[in-house]
């Protein structure tokens, strides 16, 4: 059995003490009701403007951020890039001028110097 | 459904317009209102989860006087008491998504109240007792004795601990029970009881002193 199965003198509400308190507790005027929700009405919005100015503070910063790294993203995939067709063209030309090779190492022989320079 | 359909529909439940869910007392006197007389807070709730401000405002308007009183009961003083209340509901608006629909709206909310309160007479401890109402008249004629009576009365409140003074007016004036007022102030049943004989003990002795002088 708990307390609240229990009945006591003391559950019902004192009427005479609810009276007496009443006026006591009461606001200053009767029209205060209005008044305080729009005092409440005005701290919800308050709040709400608060997180969007606070995303708002935010939202520069990140954007200036994001920005930065878009472009060293950008900065870094051209560099890539380049990097990329300088090795293509190389591998390219070492398939395209085999004969570099040869013409290094026949480069002692003057005879075939002379040759060479005369074909040119 | 919007809110404003949802304000109709418990308007129409009620009878009336979509006022306040009680006056300060009006529980007491009728005491518990029907379940399905009740607006659907939950519906309520949801919708201002969504962000609809009006559906909170239709909170608000429903709950704020006896956020006040209990508040008020408190901290003693008019401008305190209104400080708690809007601390209370923008707790209560950020605290939506924590709200347990199965649970008693009015009794999630009154424990905030009451939290809201007594932390703001932990942190003041100021402007107790001078600043009780003066404006509405108590039932005696003899302006005299009304004086005398408010002076006694608020003397007496002012003589309790807050948290007695909270279990006094949850339970006189707003007709919760011993169950939801030791849930909504954190505290056994049992002790609830006990600071309700108490606090109903020093009150009555003031009203009753009075009566003998008289």
């Amino acid at each position: 059995m708990t307390d609240s199965d229990l009945k006591f003198p003391d559950d019902a509400p004192d009427t005479g003490v609810a009276d007496a308190l009443r006026p006591l507790l009461s606001p200053p005027h009767d029209d205060y009701w209005g008044t305080l929700e729009r005092a409440i009405m005005a701290r919800i919005a308050e709040e709400r403007g608060a997180w969007w100015s606070a995303l708002g503070d935010w939202t520069r910063p990140a954007m200036l951020a994001a920005a930065v790294a878009l472009i060293a993203a950008m900065a870094l995939l051209s560099k890539s890039s380049s990097a990329d067709a300088a090795i293509a063209y190389g591998a390219m030309s070492e398939e395209q001028y085999p004969v570099v090779e040869s013409t290094a190492a026949a480069a002692n022989d003057p005879a075939v110097t002379v040759h060479m320079l005369l074909d040119h | 459904m919007t809110v404003d359909r949802l304000a109709e529909a418990t308007a129409r439940r009620h009878g009336r317009s979509v006022t306040d869910e009680r006056g300060v007392g009006d529980r007491t006197r009728a005491q518990r209102v029907e379940p399905e007389l009740r607006p659907d807070y939950g519906a309520l709730v949801r919708a201002a989860r969504d962000g609809d401000d009006s559906a909170f405002a239709l909170i608000v308007r429903g709950h704020q006087r006896r956020a006040y009183t209990i508040a008020r009961a408190i901290v003693l003083n008019h401008e305190d008491a209104e400080d708690a209340v809007q601390e209370a509901f923008l707790h209560a608006y950020r605290a939506l998504d924590r709200f347990d629909p199965a649970y008693p709206f009015g009794a999630w909310l009154g424990r905030i109240v009451a939290n809201a309160a007594l932390d703001l007479v932990r942190r003041r401890r100021v402007r107790a007792t001078d600043e009780l109402s003066d404006t509405v008249a108590l039932p005696f004629r003899d302006p005299a004795e009304q004086g005398e009576l408010k002076a006694r009365l608020k003397q007496a409140l002012a003589g309790l601990p807050a948290r007695q003074r909270a279990v006094l007016v949850m339970h006189d004036v707003e007709g919760f029970r011993h169950a939801e007022i030791g849930e909504m102030l954190g505290m056994p049943e049992g002790t609830a009881r006990s600071d309700l004989h108490h606090a109903r003990a020093a009150m009555r002795r003031a009203l009753h002193d009075m009566r003998s002088d008289g």
